[in-house]
């Protein structure tokens, strides 16, 4: 499993795919493709914004969302961003438009169960949501899970968002224990992400 | 909506819409407007919380209700200048408009590390040492045409010192 960090670059008209370093809060999401930073005969390679968002299902499916959603979203994860630099506990800094929405429970390699609060980002007028979950361990990452529009008619969390997000969530822990994770080599080494989990 | 299963060419076009909605709406008049009052607002709500105050003790302070200062830190109103310098006043701040060149990095806030030559030397050399820092501070994160940049000037020769570089 491919582990894309999602920061500002990535929204900005100015792509791009490193993202600068900060202390604060560290946001990944699962891709599905590797960016190395140089082919086979050395060369550097560069990667378009339509690239990177076609491998990574929480930008792609951003960009089937109608006009007012799609524009709600990029508002909403430069929001997330802006208080993911400063370090600051969202909820703190958000208040209303972050809250937890259910828990999971996922199995570890070494069988063990554990349970992890899903974040919900959301303001209550508007449609958009993004799942999160964050590290249990004291450390300032957090794992994105997808974006979805929340139903006309009901301010419930859907049950197959949560599904999916333990689904999403399980993948992700699953490939950390295996060994599988990887952030890609362009971001910050290629085994870079197991040490923060 | 999963997009797990969907072709190839599927993926391509929507990273593709993707792009381009997002390359149209930061153009948009609309956007950068709601975008300025959300920054704003998510800045101002970042300085109280890292005043370590409650909302409450400056809303007192302020001479506003809580939900009002709720309100103003939420984005959803167009603050005005009277707004935003009771709320600093409360929090130990003042502000100014510093312009800058569309598409140049703003001005750091109090929070935020200046990258200045003396930190970028502290990261060098810190960088490493502590197992609880090794991701903020890996080296390999460290771009020096970026830190260039964030001394707003092209690559310098206080970066071309044959130590710095070796050390990057």
């Amino acid at each position: 499993m491919f582990l894309l960090e999602v920061h500002h670059g990535l929204f900005a008209e100015g792509f791009s795919l490193l993202a600068p370093s900060h202390s604060g809060w560290t946001l990944i999401t699962g891709i599905d493709q590797n960016f190395p930073a140089r082919d086979a005969k050395g060369n550097a390679l560069n990667y378009t914004q339509g690239q990177v968002a076609a491998a990574c299902p929480f930008l792609r499916e951003a960009a089937v969302l109608n006009d007012p959603e799609f524009e709600e979203f990029i508002h909403l994860m430069q929001t997330i961003l802006d208080t993911a630099q400063s370090g600051q506990e969202w909820p703190t800094v958000m208040k209303k438009a972050v809250h937890e929405a259910g828990r999971v429970v996922v199995k570890r390699e070494s069988g063990k169960h554990e349970e992890y609060p899903i974040i919900q980002f959301g303001k209550k007028r508007t449609m958009i949501r993004v799942h999160t979950f964050t590290s249990g361990i004291g450390r300032k990452v957090a794992f994105i899970s997808h974006v979805f529009e929340k139903p006309k008619n009901s301010d419930k969390t859907p049950a197959s968002e949560q599904s999916r997000a333990k689904m999403n969530l399980q993948n992700f822990l699953s490939a950390v224990d295996s060994g599988q994770a990887q952030f890609i080599d362009i971001q910050g080494g290629k085994d870079g992400f197991k040490k923060l989990v | 909506m999963d997009s797990k299963n969907w072709s190839e060419e599927q993926k391509t076009n929507a990273g593709d819409r993707f792009a381009n909605r997002l390359k149209k709406l930061l153009k948009s008049a609309v956007y950068i407007t709601e975008s300025r009052r959300n920054k704003l607002a998510i800045n101002l709500s970042i300085a109280v919380a890292e005043s370590g105050r409650t909302r409450q003790a400056i809303a007192d302070q302020a001479g506003i209700k809580l939900s009002q200062l709720s309100r103003q830190l939420s984005g959803d109103t167009n603050l005005t200048l009277d707004s935003i310098g009771k709320i600093c006043d409360a929090i130990g701040y003042d502000f100014d408009v510093v312009l800058r060149r569309q598409g140049a990095r703003p001005a750091l806030q109090p929070w935020q590390q200046p990258m200045s030559r003396v930190n970028v030397l502290r990261l060098v050399s810190h960088a490493g040492q502590s197992p609880k820092m090794k991701h903020s501070l890996d080296l390999s994160r460290i771009d020096l045409g970026e830190i260039a940049s964030e001394l707003n000037g092209p690559a310098n020769d206080e970066f071309n010192e044959p130590g710095l570089r070796a050390m990057a």
